[in-house]
């Protein structure tokens, strides 16, 4: 299958204060047209930065290695025309925050229309029919009063399927979808979710799915790769990735997930905190808070091994195969509040 | 056992977020309104020729004929005023529009390129802060003529700093606002979120800033013309008019300098009032 999307080794480094920080490492995986895949990982785990690496959308002064290919081209050389023309009818995304992103000065209309009437020269009555029409298809009936309606007169809801609507309203072939529902109360969550679901396939656009909710990915995404301190460190098919996790991290976080079914007193949690990308050591990022590390997995950084359902980056992944629920190496330590130390504070003047 | 009832006190009612201009504010605008309409028809309004000179009837007080009496060539202290609102105010009109225009180009244009455009396009800024107005305009006036348009010239160069540190500033944080990242992956150009999104968004503080660089404009002019270097007389103008009334004073005739800079002190004060107003208006609107 040719690939609509490849990242290989993308490797970007951001200005902090006169430094360059390393925000992703190595992150290497594909999209498929029409595939949705799912990219997991702990906040600062450089998640968003990857989507916004695809969208070429990295704050000036970023360095950027690596090749991101979109159908054949060459993404990371655009530049003028034929950037604006790949923004425009390539790629779309959606973002976490649709108040934030959203101008709100401007009415929904302008929002939703301004990048065919300016990009591709719509006519505006053409590009309002249109984008009325996006706005039944996301479950908002009365499409010509909303256009003329401002962000703050809006839900979130309401104003998430705006986005989403905005994001499709070009016929992209691309998704960049960064956690667009982590803003939104938990019913309206899915409700957006599922809508994006549904258009998503309708249209046959395919997706990058930013989010930290497992379930979620796995609902949604064809696949999933799993990013730790800035590297892919596995990639697999949802559902199996779900079932057979191969990389001692995935286990641990699919370990110390809730469950519907499984009564637990408590959470068990991953030890340690979670690296960013330039604090990692050489060897394997996720070393030191691995059940299974040993001496080999700190020398040099794990080169992705193949096997029948996707990829793993680690180095004892031969002997280890396939993971359980045991890779959770440190039991949960929630301290009991210390009465007398909240006292002592109390009397502090 | 007692029963306590809680009686419901009425909700208070939620105070207006936005209070408007307020009074003053209007009264603000009512006073800049009534002089703007002065200016407009001060050749029919004047009861006599503004240049008529008449050395018989210098320095005359209140009168039936002349309601303010009359300057040391015996002109009509009412008229000279009343046609001396326009150049008094079109010459600020000319600064405000002329500086805002130049200097919000040059101010979100820099901020939008950033790097090495936005260092150097701020250190010609911080350049031209080190010159006041009124040395720019001696220096305009030594090059050009004097007049209304040098004056004006001079002080437009004056005020573009300021303009633009305000208006790049503010620049500066809407472009970092994750609206404009969403503008950019729809593939909207530059110019058209510079213009449709960024400027839009920066109105009320664009209109606030030029609110007060209009009295500001019009002090500096007065200024101008009181050195000789503005308005040429014997044209009627209010800061002229400071300036040829001073002999008058010592002879024990004040009005002429004291009419022209009581006007001037109420349309400053009145634009400042209104600029004021709008300021805080544009802060609580980006709160």
């Amino acid at each position: 299958m040719t690939e609509l999307l490849t990242v290989e080794d993308l490797r970007v480094a951001l200005p902090v204060q006169g430094q360059m920080r390393t925000v992703i490492h190595q992150a290497s995986f594909a999209i498929g047209p029409g595939e949705a895949l799912g990219l997991i990982g702990e906040s600062g785990s450089g998640k968003s930065m990857t989507a916004r690496a695809v969208g070429r959308l990295l704050p000036a002064g970023a360095q950027v290695s690596g090749q991101i290919m979109f159908d054949g081209e060459p993404v990371l050389e655009l530049a003028g025309a034929a950037l604006r023309r790949y923004r425009t009818t390539d790629v779309a995304m959606i973002f976490q925050d649709p108040r934030a992103h959203i101008n709100p000065v401007r009415t929904i209309g302008d929002f939703l229309t301004e990048g065919l009437r300016s990009t591709l020269g719509m006519r505006r009555r053409d590009a309002d029919r249109k984008a009325v029409s996006l706005l039944a298809e996301v479950g908002v009936e009365d499409g010509e009063r909303r256009l003329r309606q401002y962000p703050h007169q809006l839900s979130g809801g309401l104003l998430q399927r705006v986005m989403i609507a905005s994001a499709l309203v070009a016929n992209p072939r691309l998704l960049l979808a960064d956690e667009p529902t982590t803003a939104l109360d938990v019913t309206t969550q899915s409700e957006v979710m599922g809508i994006l679901d549904r258009l998503r396939r309708d249209h046959g656009v395919a997706m990058l799915f930013i989010t930290h909710d497992l379930e979620l990915a796995t609902a949604v995404c064809d696949r999933i790769s799993v990013l730790y301190a800035g590297t892919v460190v596995e990639s697999q098919d949802a559902e199996s990735l779900h079932a057979a996790p191969r990389h001692p991290y995935t286990a641990a976080l699919l370990a110390s997930r809730p469950s519907l079914t499984v009564r637990a007193r408590r959470l068990p949690v991953i030890g340690g905190r979670p690296l960013a990308a330039f604090e990692a050591p050489e060897g394997c990022a996720f070393t030191e808070r691995c059940r299974w590390a040993s001496p080999v997995c700190e020398e040099g950084r794990p080169a992705p091994e193949t096997h029948d359902h996707g990829q793993v980056n680690c180095h004892r992944t031969t002997e280890l195969g396939i993971l359980g629920s045991e890779a959770v190496v440190t039991e949960p330590v929630i301290a009991e509040p210390d009465k007398s130390s909240v006292q002592s504070r109390g009397q502090q003047p | 056992m007692t029963t306590l009832t809680l009686r419901r006190r009425a909700l208070p009612r939620v105070a207006r977020t936005d209070p408007g201009l307020g009074p003053v504010g209007w009264t603000a605008i009512g006073v800049i309104a009534l002089l703007a309409l002065i200016a407009v028809l001060a050749p029919w309004l004047a009861p006599h020729d503004p240049n008529n000179i008449s050395l018989l009837d210098a320095n005359l007080g209140s009168s039936g004929d002349h309601l303010l009496g009359t300057d040391a060539s015996g002109r009509d202290l009412l008229s000279r005023l009343l046609v001396g609102a326009r150049s008094s105010l079109i010459g600020p009109l000319l600064v405000v529009v002329l500086a805002t225009a130049l200097g919000l180009t040059v101010a979100i244009v820099s901020a939008w390129l950033g790097g090495w455009v936005d260092a150097v396009v701020s250190r010609i800024l911080d350049i031209l802060f080190a010159f006041p107005g009124v040395l720019l305009a001696v220096l305009v006036v030594a090059v050009f003529r004097a007049g209304l348009g040098a004056a004006v010239a001079a002080l437009v160069i004056a005020y573009i700093p300021y303009i633009a540190r305000t208006v790049r500033s503010a620049a500066l944080r809407e472009k970092s606002q994750p609206y404009i990242t969403a503008l950019t992956i729809q593939g909207v150009g530059a110019p058209a979120i510079c213009v449709r999104h960024i400027l839009a968004n920066l109105m009320p503080l664009i209109v606030a800033q030029s609110t007060l660089t209009f009295g500001y404009a019009m002090v500096d002019l007065a200024a101008v013309s009181f050195l000789g270097l503005g308005v040429q007389p014997p044209t009627a103008d209010w800061g002229v008019m400071v300036s040829t009334g001073q002999p008058s004073i010592l002879n024990g005739y004040p009005q002429e300098s004291l009419y022209a800079s009581a006007l001037i002190v109420l349309a400053v004060g009145a634009f400042n009032i209104l600029g004021d107003r709008f300021t805080e208006r544009s802060q609580r609107s980006t709160r």
